[in-house]
């Protein structure tokens, strides 16, 4: 008896964490969806009572509002798919490539439902009344490198964040996510503990990172904390 | 000779302070189907755990197909496990599990599945988690039949299941003897009595040590039953150690390891008392009457 010539691959894993399309898919699109649904209807509202939608650029609803699911989502995707993953035959290695691809993949998703979105209101003129709801000043002001970017590393990292928080639940239990969440805490405290002597030497510097850089660094850390996490990780 | 197609060289696992599995050694050949079986809190799913490569032993060897299946892709894609308890993505119904276990094994029968999904009578409009105990274990009993795995592992696959269900998945099981995908079955159960028929082979645990590993007949073979009233019983058995003592009311069934000494048939029809050979689950359970074992609890859980 020998063993199987077919080795389980990161494509076969993103396969099974889109198995069920409505969660990975629909559910997202339809919250896109609901926010611009929302907000023109509030505009709308606003509108008739006389008052103006002028000035809502600063609205970041479409991001805030999928990045929360993203997060819960990503979480899922550890939690209850590493055990049916291995239970399937695949290697914990195969699943976190997997899971990579897959936090690509729906970044990609909802980065191009964004820009969709951006085509629409920009050919409607804001959606026929003028409002502005993927337009936000936080996503770019209508750029559509910046809001592609914004969407695509903000779902990223927040895929990552709920992998990374679940990865350390399937490792550790409970113990695991209360240990993410203090020592992040702790460092944040020593940080600003240390920087904040010299404040004003470093501010130049603080205010030159850019956001897109601490959005690949901590999708970085999350995506190797993941990884570490679940080499070991048996399955609960 | 076949090689084995697990092998286990003292094999521990601890959790904390608690040993779920101690030095744990034997083989199980290549195409048995073989029973995994103990009380609760034996150690067989940690057992099962290891061999399928989703945990690891803290002391010893384990091979299964060859090598260590730990992070081994060949070998833990060449084994299935699902568990009694098996956790399954959110808002998974039995279309999306079908859809996605054939990518995963690569021997996948759909049309065995499809038999069996009907032969089970499994709901497609119920999300996994929200079906019945017995519902739940005939998907397990689905995705460990379908993939034709070369090595196949049951944990607790009767659990839920009705009498029809059960019976279904016997002669399914021992169909899969035949259909020419030469794999290896561990499967733990309770209902022994039931198995025993389907099982070449048996490993029993208890308090996490391996009590008894060999083909079903050779270890039912090694070990008789002396029943009767308990003073004549007690009497004839003299010096001879039971593993087991059962007293109810004035009666006593004691059950002895090694084979049946020769003329104590005849000693013991002379004082009223039976001399009997004991089933597969009666030893399990002589064997797991065993005081002295510690219990072996999943610390993890």
């Amino acid at each position: 008896m020998s063993a199987v010539d077919h080795l389980v691959s990161p494509v076969d894993v993103l396969a099974l964490q889109y198995g069920n399309p409505r969660r990975m898919i629909g559910i997202p699109l339809l919250i896109l969806g609901g926010v611009v649904v929302l907000t023109v209807a509030v505009s709308v509202a606003v509108l008739r009572a006389g008052g103006t939608v002028a000035g809502a650029q600063g609205n970041g609803s479409i991001l805030w509002s999928v990045l929360g699911y993203t997060v819960a989502l990503g979480a899922q995707n550890v939690a209850s798919s590493f055990p049916f993953s291995l239970a399937l035959g695949s290697s914990r290695r195969a699943f976190v490539l997997g899971n990579l691809l897959t936090a690509a993949a729906q970044a990609l998703l909802v980065a191009v439902a964004s820009l969709v979105l951006l085509g629409i209101e920009v050919a409607t003129g804001g959606w026929f009344i003028g409002v502005h709801v993927v337009r936000s000043g936080l996503t770019g002001d209508g750029d559509p490198l910046v809001l592609g970017g914004a969407m695509l590393l903000g779902v990223l990292m927040a895929m990552s964040i709920g992998g990374v928080f679940a990865a350390a639940w399937v490792r550790f239990g409970a113990r695991g996510p209360l240990g993410i969440a203090i020592g992040t805490t702790a460092l944040l405290v020593v940080v600003l503990l240390v920087l904040s002597p010299i404040a004003a030497s470093v501010r130049p510097a603080v205010e030159a990172i850019e956001p897109w850089w601490v959005a690949v660094l901590v999708t970085a850390v999350a995506l190797v904390g993941q990884y570490l996490f679940l080499r070991r990780a048996s399955v609960r | 000779m076949t090689a084995p197609a697990i092998r286990l060289t003292g094999v521990s696992r601890r959790f904390g302070r608690t040993t779920a599995l101690d030095d744990v050694t034997t083989d199980v050949p290549s195409g048995v189907v073989c029973g995994l079986l103990g009380r609760n809190g034996a150690g067989k799913t940690t057992l099962m755990s290891i061999l399928a490569g989703h945990d690891r032993p803290s002391t010893g060897a384990v091979e299964v197909l060859g090598s260590d299946p730990f992070e081994h892709a060949r070998v833990m894609g060449s084994v299935s496990l699902v568990r009694d308890n098996q956790r399954y993505p959110e808002d998974f119904k039995l279309r999306h599990v079908l859809r996605v276990a054939p990518r995963f094994h690569e021997r996948w029968d759909a049309d065995l599945a499809a038999a069996l999904v009907d032969d089970f009578r499994l709901p497609a409009r119920t999300t996994i988690k929200k079906m019945s105990r017995g519902q739940q274990s005939g998907v397990g009993i689905v995705i460990g039949l379908a993939s034709r795995a070369p090595v196949t592992i049951f944990d607790e696959p009767y659990l839920g299941l009705d009498a029809t269900a059960r019976r279904i998945f016997a002669d399914r099981l021992l169909a899969s003897r035949f259909d020419g995908a030469a794999r290896t079955i561990v499967l733990s159960t309770h209902l022994i009595d039931e198995m025993e028929q389907l099982l070449d082979h048996v490993l029993v645990l208890n308090g996490g040590r391996l009590v008894r590993a060999g083909a079903t007949d050779e270890v039912t073979a090694a070990a008789w039953s002396l029943s009767g009233p308990a003073d004549a019983a007690l009497r004839l058995a003299g010096g001879r150690a039971p593993i087991s003592t059962r007293r109810i009311g004035g009666l006593v069934s004691l059950v002895f390891a090694g084979p049946e000494p020769e003329g104590v048939g005849a000693e013991a029809r002379a004082a009223g008392l039976q001399v009997a050979p004991v089933s597969l689950q009666d030893l399990v359970a002589a064997l797991g009457a065993d005081e002295a074992a510690p219990t072996a609890e999943r610390a993890a859980a």
